[in-house]
């Protein structure tokens, strides 16, 4: 035993610092009801920010340190108040993708101002140590950082007991307009928990960066263990989510006591996921319950005025409806149609590496429809949509041969693979959804990361793997130009079969799951089997498309397939539009500006601007191809011809009843005086 | 309480309900007969447990003791989706309307969510005429192409009975149908019911939970009334009325002291139940 205290000291330590970000996470959903997925991303900024005040600059720290925690993280912190009060009334999952929006903003602006280098960070602390007991050494700065966090989280904890303003941040979460009404200023409440959150953001990175490095994607990750503890807290409470942290982090450094690589430093990198998957299977339906008063606000977004504006144009209109039954409407017919002899013409005006990185466009966008129908139609977000491409990716590695003769075959089983792998993230849909679905996925995500994709024998580790071009039925695909042929054809079956599926009863099966569960399985949907089966469906597809995405890079390694790939598609099919085939083309086409060679000076800013359209997507949730064509709406209606206006005024057909002159006559009079008259009060009551 | 005129099973029964929530009872031993062909009316004070007797009887709840029977087959393990195979569909009080999709949408999902192989051929073929029936019986063919989410609340209500009417149910229940409608709206709905039912000569009852007294006095063929999680009468509406426990129960809550008093405490239990 006595040789595991200095690794209790190191997970205390560690945890100390989990647990601020824990209780920062906490802090802002209790609040303001957002859970911040960029809070990763807040630390990071702030470390580089210090680092660029202490280290570039050489301030000293008396001056750097308040200058960064009492400027630079509070106007964060005012930032994300003021972006996500313009977001109270959206869908959970509006907020989400906003939020990893953000931390896209972050990761791709650090670099822009404080260089994409990696840099070491001093400690904040003497690194001198003192004994305790015989042969135990403890370092000052850890003790110092235990009782810094020790001393916030109990000062916090203070302040939400036993002040007014914890009164208010109560009233405020349970009715935020009750609370304004009875003179409590919602907003105030709201600002000062984000900046308590966003200073707490800062201390963790100026605390952890260096022990860890201070770059773009360490800092995120390792706050993202702290979403177990916060969990466990039940997103609620403070003292939880910090004695979970401290758990996870003794448990975590105990573990690396058996090595720092290999299995056993697999099996400790994924124990914060691993706690979180199974913690959200487990208090299920619970969590749901506690997130229940802040589900109405997220009722409003139906019939929000942007919807009401948007069916304007198809009101009562009976030819409307009549189209509505045609199974492929011309318009979009002769659309495709366009598409498709572009595509094909394509080739003629462009080659190599253009071409190329076109054809990672399409294979691209072929992985965004399968978002599109798991996200956009049945309402299940996800994740983790780009594990699946790397199971197809590197089955077909493995199977499809040197000169891809088995590829077809082999796609094929890596898609069967997919099968149970999809099963396994949908259960925790049967029990969650929303933000708690989010972070499943995501937890599911990092852990084939980890346990999966980390394996040499699996994916060739971080030299990667060779995947062949594909050869199929004695035709190689190998060139360019046929290799783009394959990608399109590809894009155009999964495009012709999700417009199929989308207009028909599987069309409208997946959005029942989406608008009202509830009403869905009080109709005859079976919940279980219908969520299971679109999760193993998409991640089929999504592993078939991997395939392609496999031979058209033609080495891929883990990184291909990391859990920011599967937040980047999740952000383009957002900003495509996500409920829409298109929008995964236009996913697809944003994913190829990204390749094309265009001159570094500019490239650096493409997942910038990118990532602030995401965010920017808070105003236009449905995507750039619905805000492309309610303009286009716009104007056709400014130019429709008169007559269409008068048709619409006439009353809507009078009821027959006539047919049971027996039952009626007690009601005759208040029915006569009610034809056509229903529903026209507006929104009164709902 | 016995069987119906025909010697038939009834179309629902519920025997000796109960349900806690936490330590409080939202019922008591509750008794509900439907028989078939019947409108029949549940009432009863706020907080009485009609809602709570709804979702156990649509399989959203699962009650602590008692058992459902659904033309004289138990049904009470059964879950909700094997209720609506079975003919059973509801509405809900708090539209919960497919609201991104258009009302010839949501009428045709309910219809292929019911019906076994809906999708193919002629039983497609007849799902789209069923839809323009049922949309045209209640007035929604104007707004067959407008988004559910979009219409006013009496609007939503049509859709969410033509929704119900398209599963073909056994069993119709709706849960407070003229709330948030003014007394026009809600005659019209009244009248939409009674026709329904009529039409299908026998082979469709309806339950309403209600608070507007006159339609479910008018409606109702028989009804049940509910107070504090007891069924404290049942029967025509005549006999209903002049039941003296009912008329306690419902001058009770004005008066203040009465056998409800407890229910504003269980009422704040319930808060969760939908």
């Amino acid at each position: 035993m006595g040789v595991l205290w200095p690794f209790l000291v190191i997970g205390i330590f560690a945890g100390s610092i989990y647990g601020l970000a824990a209780m920062g996470v906490v802090l802002t959903y209790k609040t303001a009801g957002v859970f911040n997925f960029a809070y990763g991303a807040v630390a990071m900024f702030c470390a580089f920010t210090y680092w660029q005040l202490h280290d570039a600059w050489h301030l000293t720290a008396w001056l750097a340190l308040p200058l960064l925690l009492g400027v630079v993280a509070p106007l964060i912190g005012l930032a994300f108040e003021r972006l996500f009060r313009s977001l109270v009334g959206t869908s959970a999952e509006i907020q989400i993708v906003v939020s990893l929006g953000i931390l896209a903003v972050f990761q791709s602006a650090a670099p822009i101002l404080y260089g994409g280098q990696t840099r070491s960070l001093q400690n904040l602390f003497p690194l001198s140590t003192f004994e305790l007991g015989s042969r135990l050494h403890v370092g000052y700065d850890q003790l110092a950082t235990v009782i810094v966090s020790l001393a916030l989280g109990t000062g916090l904890w203070l302040l939400l007991r036993r002040t007014r303003f914890g009164l208010a941040t109560r009233a405020v979460v349970d009715n935020r307009d009750l609370a304004a009404m009875i003179g409590v200023n919602a907003n105030a409440v709201s600002r000062l928990s984000w900046v308590v959150s966003s200073v707490f953001a800062a201390l963790v990175g100026v605390l952890l960066s260096p022990s860890q490095g201070l770059n773009v994607y360490v800092l995120v990750v390792v706050v993202i263990y702290s979403f177990a503890p916060a969990v466990l807290g039940r997103l609620r409470s403070l003292p939880l989510a910090y004695a979970g942290a401290l758990i996870l982090g003794v448990v975590q450094s105990v573990l690396s006591r058996w090595g720092s690589s290999g299995a056993v430093s697999d099996i400790e990198a994924s124990i914060p996921y691993l706690a979180l998957f199974v913690l959200l299977i487990v208090l299920g339906r619970r969590l749901e319950e506690s997130g229940s008063a802040l589900r109405p606000l997220a009722r409003a977004s139906a019939t929000g005025p942007d919807a009401l504006d948007r069916s304007e144009a198809a009101r009562t209109d009976p030819r409307r409806s009549r189209q509505r039954w045609r199974f492929f409407p011309s318009q979009l017919g002769i659309g495709a149609a366009g598409l498709l002899a572009a595509g094909l013409v394509l080739p003629v005006f462009m080659n190599g590496p253009h071409l190329v990185d076109v054809s990672s466009g399409l294979v691209y966008a072929s992985i965004a429809l399968t978002l599109v129908i798991l996200t956009g139609w049945a309402g299940q977000i996800s994740l983790a949509q780009f594990s699946f491409v790397g199971v197809g990716a590197f089955t077909v590695g493995h199977l499809a041969g040197a000169h891809g003769s088995n590829f077809l075959l082999a796609a094929i089983i890596g898609a069967l693979i997919a099968v149970p792998l999809g099963i396994l993230v949908g259960l925790p849909s049967l029990r969650l959804s929303g933000l708690y679905l989010a972070l499943a996925t995501m937890a599911f995500a990092l852990l084939m990361d980890n346990l999966v994709f980390v394996r040499t024998s699996v994916s060739g580790g971080y030299t990667g793997m060779a995947v062949a071009r594909p050869r199929l039925f004695g035709v190689s695909f190998a060139s360019t130009t046929r290799f783009y042929e394959l990608a399109l054809a590809v894009f155009a079956v999964f495009a012709l079969l999700a417009f199929i599926a989308r207009r028909g009863a599987i069309g409208r099966r997946l959005q029942m799951l989406r608008d009202s569960p509830v009403a869905a399985s009080t109709l005859g949907v079976n919940l279980t089997a219908t969520k299971l089966a679109v999760f193993a469906v998409c991640g089929a597809m999504a592993s078939f498309a991997g395939a392609l995405y496999g031979a058209g890079h033609q080495t891929v390694s883990p990184s291909n397939f990391a859990f920011s790939a599967s937040l980047e598609l999740l952000l383009l099919v957002v900003l495509g539009g996500r409920s829409l085939v298109s929008g995964a083309l236009i996913a697809g086409g944003l994913y190829a500006v990204q390749l094309l060679a265009i001159p570094a000076s500019i490239e650096r800013y493409i997942p910038l601007t990118i990532a602030l359209g995401v965010v920017n997507m808070a105003q236009n949730p449905e995507g750039t191809v619905a805000v492309v064509r309610q303009q286009v709406r716009e104007i056709m209606s400014v130019l429709k011809p008169m007559e269409r206006a008068v048709e619409r005024r006439e009353p809507p057909r009078a009821l027959s009843r006539e047919s049971h002159p027996g039952r009626m006559p007690r009601l005759a009079a208040g029915v006569g005086g009610a034809g056509g008259g229903l529903g026209t009060r507006g929104n009164a009551g709902s | 309480m016995s069987l119906g005129a025909s010697g038939q099973a009834h179309a629902l029964e519920a025997r000796g309900i109960s349900v806690r929530f936490g330590g409080s009872r939202a019922l008591d031993g509750v008794d509900l007969v439907l028989r078939r062909g019947e409108i029949g009316g549940l009432i009863g004070p706020n907080g009485a447990g009609k809602t709570t007797l709804f979702n156990v009887v649509t399989g959203l709840c699962q009650p602590s003791s008692g058992s459902v029977f659904l033309d004289g087959c138990e049904i009470t393990s059964w879950t909700p989706h094997r209720r609506a195979r079975a003919g059973m569909t509801r509405t809900f009080q708090r539209l919960e309307l497919f609201a991104r999709m258009t009302v010839q949408e949501n009428l045709l999902a309910a219809r292929e969510a019911s019906v076994r192989w809906a999708v193919f051929g002629r039983k497609m073929r007849d799902s789209q005429r069923e839809v323009s029936e049922v949309m045209e019986m209640l007035g929604l063919a104007p707004l067959a192409a407008r988004i559910a989410g979009d219409l006013p609340t009496g609007q939503g209500r049509l859709v969410e009975l033509g929704r119900a009417l398209c599963s073909s149910p056994k069993v119709i229940l709706l849960d407070e149908p003229s709330s948030g409608l003014d007394s026009a709206e809600t005659s019209r709905l009244g009248a939409i019911l009674v026709e329904a039912v009529a039409n299908q000569r026998g082979e469709m009852s309806a339950l309403l939970v209600e608070h507007d007294m006159s339609l479910v006095m008018e409606l109702c063929d028989s009804i049940t009334v509910l107070d504090a999680g007891k069924r404290i009468a049942h029967g025509s509406p005549a006999e209903v009325r002049a039941n003296p426990a009912v008329v306690a129960a419902y001058l009770g809550t004005e008066g203040g002291s009465s056998p409800l008093a407890g229910s504003t405490g269980m009422r704040a239990a319930l808060g969760g139940e939908r």
